[in-house]
């Protein structure tokens, strides 16, 4: 029993210097965590647009069934799509994101997109003038993307695409910063299905200038 | 004394077993511990804390590398041992239930065979093979124990430095 309760002390002493060392470490490195932040927000932004009715989608009254990508052919909506519907966000198909890419009003900022992945894969390649918004630290950016969003007209979020939800939590970030819900969408494809379509991405910081249609497909 | 107890005596079987189970938990707690956003990201897969409880989950992510690393270094140094020892016990019998659970899931909706299923479990290693996931665990849990109930404190740094206090230090 004396042996039990010596181990325990043990035990329990190992357990409390592992969590102030941890909590030590958190607190002075720049990429540590905000304990009291909660970086996977689920809830529905807005209950007043059901995601089972026509949503929004590229200035055009769209229904489900035209969002893309769909599975069979049976207008089984994808997953994913259905996981950011149901969250109450909008989402554009493919189609729609290369027509807003190519709309002249990409040029003059009213279309932006964002990037919600991490420094690493933002620099191997985004979309061509995509915001980079990390919202992990969202602090960082906030600053630099908000402007531009509050100012478009529409707002295109991706990640990598999709079982990736990070498109689906930076959203969620703009929409709390004030940017307009309807406004705000998510690509679900993301950047997967961008070079799927065998589209440019640019290399390094934005409008960095170096363009690739070069790149590996997973 | 049984040949057994003997060859426990010697040290050896402990030195061996702390020097596997520390070396593998630094080894993976130091994988985790510079992205801990990677991190949180692998262990809220398991959904083990209900909506809300973003604080445990947050907490878990930032405190239980730096716990792997410190258990693992003070077994290789030997202080500590068996308190530690008990701790990884403990994680490891609860890591191992939640990753075979997960594959559990993943086998009934994915209909592929068991030891084809293949996923990052936040372990530090990166992607791995289930069927070898599961045994690697039961492995370690072994060492642990094997630490746990060792009678020998040879080549352990608290005996040592017990030994240099009483001027009793012995090899």
């Amino acid at each position: 029993m004396k042996e039990l309760k010596r181990v325990l002390k043990e035990l329990g002493l190992v357990a409390v210097v592992g969590l102030v060392l941890g909590l030590a470490i958190n607190a002075v490195n720049d990429d540590g965590l905000a304990l009291g932040h909660n970086y996977f927000p689920q809830g529905r932004v807005d209950a007043t647009q059901p995601a089972s009715q026509p949503v929004s989608v590229g200035g055009q009254e769209s229904s489900m069934a035209q969002v893309e990508p769909v599975v069979n052919g049976a207008n089984q909506v994808d997953p994913w799509v259905q996981v950011v519907l149901d969250a109450g966000l909008q989402v554009m198909s493919q189609d729609q994101v290369v027509d807003a890419y190519h709309d002249p009003a990409y040029e003059v900022g009213e279309h932006v997109f964002v990037d919600a992945r991490n420094d690493d894969l933002y620099q191997e390649g985004h979309i061509p003038g995509a915001y980079q918004f990390d919202h992990y630290f969202a602090e960082r950016y906030i600053d630099r993307i908000l402007p531009a969003c509050l100012a478009a007209q529409k707002v295109i979020v991706y990640c990598e695409g999709g079982e990736c939800e990070d498109s689906r939590f930076a959203a969620f970030d703009l929409l709390e910063c004030g940017v307009d819900m309807g406004k705000v969408f998510v690509y679900v494809g993301g950047i997967k299905a961008w070079k799927k379509s065998g589209l440019a991405i640019e290399i390094g910081e934005r409008l960095s200038g170096k363009m690739t249609t070069e790149y590996e497909l997973e | 004394m049984s040949a057994l107890k003997r060859f426990d005596q010697t040290g050896v079987p402990l030195l061996l077993a702390r020097l596997v189970l520390g070396g593998m938990f630094i080894y993976m707690g130091w994988a985790k511990i510079f992205d801990p956003v990677d991190f949180l990201k692998l262990i809220r897969e398991y959904r083990m804390f209900p909506d809300g409880g973003f604080f445990l989950l947050n907490l878990t992510a930032v405190v239980l590398p730096w716990i792997e690393v410190l258990c693992g270094v003070l077994l290789i140094l030997g202080v500590g041992l068996r308190g530690s020892a008990l701790l990884l016990l403990v994680m490891l019998v609860g890591f191992t239930i939640v990753v075979a659970v997960r594959a559990i899931g993943i086998y009934q909706a994915q209909d592929i065979a068991f030891c084809a299923i293949k996923f990052d479990c936040g372990c530090g290693a990166g992607e791995q093979n289930i069927c070898l996931k599961l045994p690697e665990n039961v492995g370690l849990s072994l060492l642990a124990l094997m630490v746990l109930v060792s009678r020998s404190q040879r080549f352990c740094l608290r005996r040592e430095l017990a030994g240099l206090r009483t001027g009793t230090a012995s090899s």
